[in-house]
């Protein structure tokens, strides 16, 4: 009967453990492989050995370190401003005000839209014919339309932004799920001991909250650091290579230069990442199973 | 109650402003094309007509059929197959079982970026590349380490009686799977699609690797794919912005506590 029921959950678990076997593991493995040798991807016959050399382009690689750099302030800026703004957000459902409801779905609205979607929209929206530039030039700050996306020092704070605008209705219902657990008692206790508001969310409901800012912030890191689409729509990287982060730096390595190898080396530094992130997320996810 | 007035009236108003470039999308997609560049807002006449061109010259019933299928077809395997293996996880226990549980959550790590040249050396040598049927491989595999956990999750709340006493009654297992707990587990199958549905959607990179043919892109892949020239019809592009976002929309108006609580219990899940 064990061995039944042992043999039947085998044969249960199979298909997912191929899916496993074939579409992860085997292509995290040849990632490894593939970083030593240079290759087009086209035949077998092409694949040259190519010993440590993408890993040493990749040291003296100006573009990478900029990806690299790129991808930290991404994963930085929008970790801090999507916490706190959704954090700001759920206290502003919390009141249950009339008005509330419509504030919550208006806020979450953009979460359901694809980031090409988003990404679309803002660049759009900040061209030299957008809203913003009309708007700045009828108010005369500006002469020339100020190009958000074609500056090498802006483009990738105006790609944060719309990031920030697309997930903060996310990082909200996170928030909001998470205040709906605060203990009323301790709330109203700290109140008729005459603590201010400010001294209430600080002493009573952040402590409490900690668990959710902990995953909610884990999850805005491990979202920053695959970010792909909205950069690739709204800059693919550039002007002048500026705004790359990894994905888009891989890509265009391995698909516009079919340069195999050394964006597999690339692909390795994203899983190192990975890894680091999984590390953390296994804790909490250990907690909760 | 002033007060109470004011701020309602307050956080309207920011609700209202974060829509901005929503609403400002949708009066570009009203626009002539005289006015598209040069107009603050809506214009006075509006023009409907817009959205039946966009619909037409941008092969929008195609789009719309491939990002069906290829979601719908990955859903329904993401949900049989990791119901499947989070039950055997949790209730059909065997020698290696916690350690393929865990391998498979590492799954869950990997971003597809990270693998996204071995899949389409994969993909190519396997004679897939450039069919759907190699983006939905892509997508169960991706889509199945979160729905285990959320499968796990809920089977582990089931009471083991229950299945002990099928057991006894002589139900094989297969059947104690099929007519007994899935049944139950209705929560937990809207959590997964709600989840996996969102995720493949709207996803992008693997689309836009993995397939070459127009005929073939999804609605991302295909959105990508229009802006780009100077000359780009702003009106029709914005309009196809409206078409593509609907459909997601009325969804999650018909079942938005549902959607919430499937978007967010995944997230917290995983």
């Amino acid at each position: 009967m064990r061995l039944r029921t042992a043999r039947i959950g085998f044969l249960f678990s199979l298909p997912a453990i191929l899916f496993f076997l074939a579409f992860i593991l085997a292509p995290v493995v040849s990632t490894f492989l593939l970083s030593f040798v240079q290759w087009k991807g086209f035949t077998l016959s092409d694949m040259k050995p190519a010993g440590l050399s993408n890993f040493i382009e990749l040291f003296s690689d100006g573009v990478f370190f900029r990806a690299l750099t790129n991808t930290l302030i991404f994963v930085a800026a929008t970790t801090v401003f999507l916490n706190l703004l959704g954090f700001i957000g759920a206290a502003i459902i919390d009141t249950k005000l009339a008005g509330s409801g419509f504030f919550k779905n208006a806020i979450f609205l953009p979460v359901l839209l694809s980031p090409i979607i988003i990404g679309i929209m803002w660049s759009r929206m900040l061209d030299a014919f957008g809203i913003v530039n009309q708007l700045l030039k009828s108010a005369h700050l500006i002469k020339l339309p100020f190009l958000f996306l074609g500056d090498e020092r802006i483009a990738l704070y105006t790609v944060i932004g719309a990031t920030i605008w697309q997930y903060t209705g996310y990082d909200m219902l996170l928030y909001y799920a998470g205040l709906q657990g605060i203990p009323h008692e301790q709330v109203e206790a700290a109140t008729i001991d005459g603590a201010s508001r400010l001294g209430i969310i600080w002493n009573v409901v952040l402590p409490f909250l900690s668990p959710v800012i902990a995953v909610t912030m884990l999850l805005n890191m491990i979202g920053g650091f695959k970010v792909f689409d909205i950069v690739y729509v709204m800059t693919a990287g550039g002007p002048n290579n500026s705004s790359h982060v990894f994905a888009t730096y891989l890509f265009l390595q391995a698909f516009r230069f079919n340069r195999m190898g050394y964006a597999s080396v690339i692909a390795i530094v994203i899983i190192l990442f990975s890894i680091i992130a999984a590390v953390f997320r296994l804790r909490i996810v250990r907690q909760e199973v | 109650m002033i007060k109470k007035a004011l701020q309602t009236l307050g956080i309207s108003l920011v609700g209202l402003g974060f829509l901005v470039p929503i609403i400002w999308v949708i009066s570009l997609s009203l626009r002539s094309k005289k006015t598209v560049f040069t107009a603050l807002f809506f214009t006075r006449d509006l023009h409907f007509e817009n959205y039946l061109t966009a619909w037409k010259t941008f092969h929008f019933g195609r789009l719309f059929l491939n990002s069906a299928f290829i979601t719908g077809v990955s859903v329904l395997f993401i949900l049989g197959i990791s119901s499947l293996a989070a039950y055997a996880f949790c209730r059909l226990k065997y020698r290696g079982s916690e350690f393929f549980f865990y391998l498979i959550l590492l799954g869950m790590m990997i971003p597809p970026a990270a693998v996204v040249i071995p899949l389409f050396l994969i993909m190519k040598n396997l004679g897939l590349y450039n069919t759907h049927l190699a983006l939905m491989l892509a997508y169960v595999t991706f889509g199945l380490p979160i729905a285990v956990l959320i499968f796990r999750g809920f089977f582990l709340s089931v009471p083991a009686e229950l299945i002990e006493a099928a057991r006894i009654d002589g139900s094989h297992e297969v059947n104690t799977f099929a007519s007994i707990i899935m049944p139950l587990s209705t929560p937990a199958i809207a959590t997964v699609v709600i989840f996996s549905f969102m995720q493949n959607w709207n996803e992008f990179l693997l689309a836009l690797v993995l397939l070459k043919d127009r005929l073939l892109y999804t609605l991302p892949v295909g959105m990508a794919n229009l802006v780009g020239q100077w000359d780009s019809p702003w009106q029709l592009i914005a309009a196809g912005v409206v078409i593509a976002s609907l459909p997601i929309f009325i969804v999650y108006l018909t079942i938005q506590d549902l959607y919430v609580k499937g978007l967010t219990a995944g997230a917290l899940k995983g």
